[in-house]
């Protein structure tokens, strides 16, 4: 499985992450690459599911890096360096959004799980289980890539990134407040999308009681 | 009183995420036990967090991210001011070199030239100075002028507090040379000035530089005017 941060050199340590940083704000490229690597994965990851478009998503991330590197002199270590790179992500992936809203024909949902698309075919195998399993996620999946951007946004940093509201808040540029109503309206609605689709797949799954 | 469905509901966010008293866990528990169908709304959203948690199905970042991401990076000298600029191990260890010795060469000039100026040059031959005071019997044989030897006491007090000013004012002017070059090897464009672009010739001119200038006929070449902020005063 293919799990972000492990193509790279996993989570750093904090104290390793800020000597790491020091050393790339005195102009260290090994350690800016390192910084790089370390996070690469993760931030793609979160920036894949806001967009859904590999191109786009590789475009983001690297002009998220590019701003964070450049601008490292003025990193506040009382933040981590996550936050602020998500912060910096979240930021192009609405203006990504707003340019793709623009222009005639952009998303390339469709071909997604599409026959022959190679990139789906390595999806489906990273997820390997039973079709119900399967099934499962990918409803789930869809029914995230419904939800706002921000609703999306929150969910995804909160379960993935394990951040805080008020966490979460910094990255959104929101009140703590406004991402707890934000992330109970996004389980609202993952319940209402889900609440028919699955109930059938629900009963397909095998219980770890039953497997015994 | 027992919690309802419609409670339950409002309490579900604190629930999930762990943030209910134990208590009113308690009540909600009990509530779960008993209605199936609360039960399994709540199981959903637990298994949705779990499937975004670690379902890593995305795939990952594209091959080479990180060096193209250093290769868009601006570069010396075209980085804008503030900005990061990242440099290879043997890029910085040469910046480093340069800067220790631009700051140094100077500092090591400015010594060299106080030891020159402050070095005690002729004096004045002895024949000349007054003769002490000789009072014979209460007869005075000595100029009347000096009768207390006052001249003999002020005279070389004035040359030291003279050639001390002198030294002061020189090593004020060295200061404020070698601090303008420190401070150009750090700040300034250092490719626009025009600069030796070999170190060793980098090197002899930042050690000859405050020299020159210090000459006592006034060099033309010499800075004539500086930032204020940069003048050490004694």
């Amino acid at each position: 499985m293919n799990q972000p941060g492990q193509t790279g050199e996993g989570r750093l340590e904090s104290a390793e992450e800020r000597r790491l940083i020091k050393a790339a704000q005195r102009g260290c490229a090994a350690s800016a690459h390192r910084l790089i690597v370390a996070h690469q994965d993760r931030l793609h990851a979160f920036v894949w599911r806001m967009l859904r478009n590999e191109h786009d998503s590789d475009e983001v991330c690297q002009e998220a890096f590019v701003r964070a590197i450049s601008n490292l002199g003025s990193f506040d270590f009382a933040y981590r360096f996550s936050t602020w790179l998500f912060t910096i992500a979240y930021r192009l992936c609405l203006n990504q959004m707003r340019r793709r809203a623009d222009a005639p024909a952009f998303a390339d949902f469709a071909q997604i799980g599409a026959p022959g698309d190679d990139r789906a075919d390595s999806v489906g195998e990273a997820v390997a289980n039973s079709d119900a399993a399967r099934r499962m996620k990918d409803a789930i999946w869809e029914a995230v890539d419904e939800l706002s951007p921000p609703q999306r946004a929150t969910v995804l940093l909160f379960y993935r990134e394990q951040l805080s509201c008020q966490q979460i808040g910094e990255v959104l540029e929101m009140p703590p407040a406004t991402v707890k109503s934000h992330l109970h309206r996004a389980r609202g609605r993952l319940r209402e999308m889900l609440a028919g689709r699955l109930s059938d797949d629900w009963k397909d799954i095998p219980m770890p009681a039953d497997a015994g | 009183m027992a919690l309802t469905c419609r409670n339950i509901e409002h309490l579900r966010d604190a629930y999930l995420d762990g943030d209910l008293p134990a208590s009113l866990m308690a009540e909600v528990d009990a509530h779960l036990l008993q209605c199936p169908e609360c039960q399994r709304q709540l199981e959903l959203l637990r298994v949705c967090g779990n499937v975004i948690a670690r379902d890593f199905s995305e795939p990952p970042a594209s091959p080479g991210l990180a060096s193209r991401v250093l290769d868009s990076l601006p570069r010396r000298p075209a980085a804008a001011p503030g900005s990061t600029v990242l440099l290879t191990r043997r890029q910085r260890r040469r910046i480093v070199l340069e800067r220790v010795a631009a700051s140094a060469v100077p500092a090591i000039a400015a010594m060299i030239a106080v030891a020159v100026l402050a070095w005690p040059g002729d004096s004045p031959p002895r024949a000349t100075q007054p003769d002490p005071i000789r009072v014979v019997a209460g007869d005075l044989q000595s100029a009347p002028v000096d009768v207390l030897g006052v001249r003999a006491l002020v005279d070389p007090t004035l040359s030291t507090i003279s050639n001390t000013g002198r030294v002061a004012e020189n090593l004020q002017e060295v200061y404020r040379l070698t601090l303008h070059d420190a401070r150009q090897q750090f700040t300034g464009p250092p490719a626009t000035a025009a600069r030796p672009s070999n170190f060793s010739g980098a090197l002899m001119m930042e050690l000859l530089h405050p020299l020159l200038s210090i000459m006592p006929p006034s060099d033309e070449n010499a800075p004539t005017s500086e930032p204020a902020g940069d003048i050490v005063r004694f």
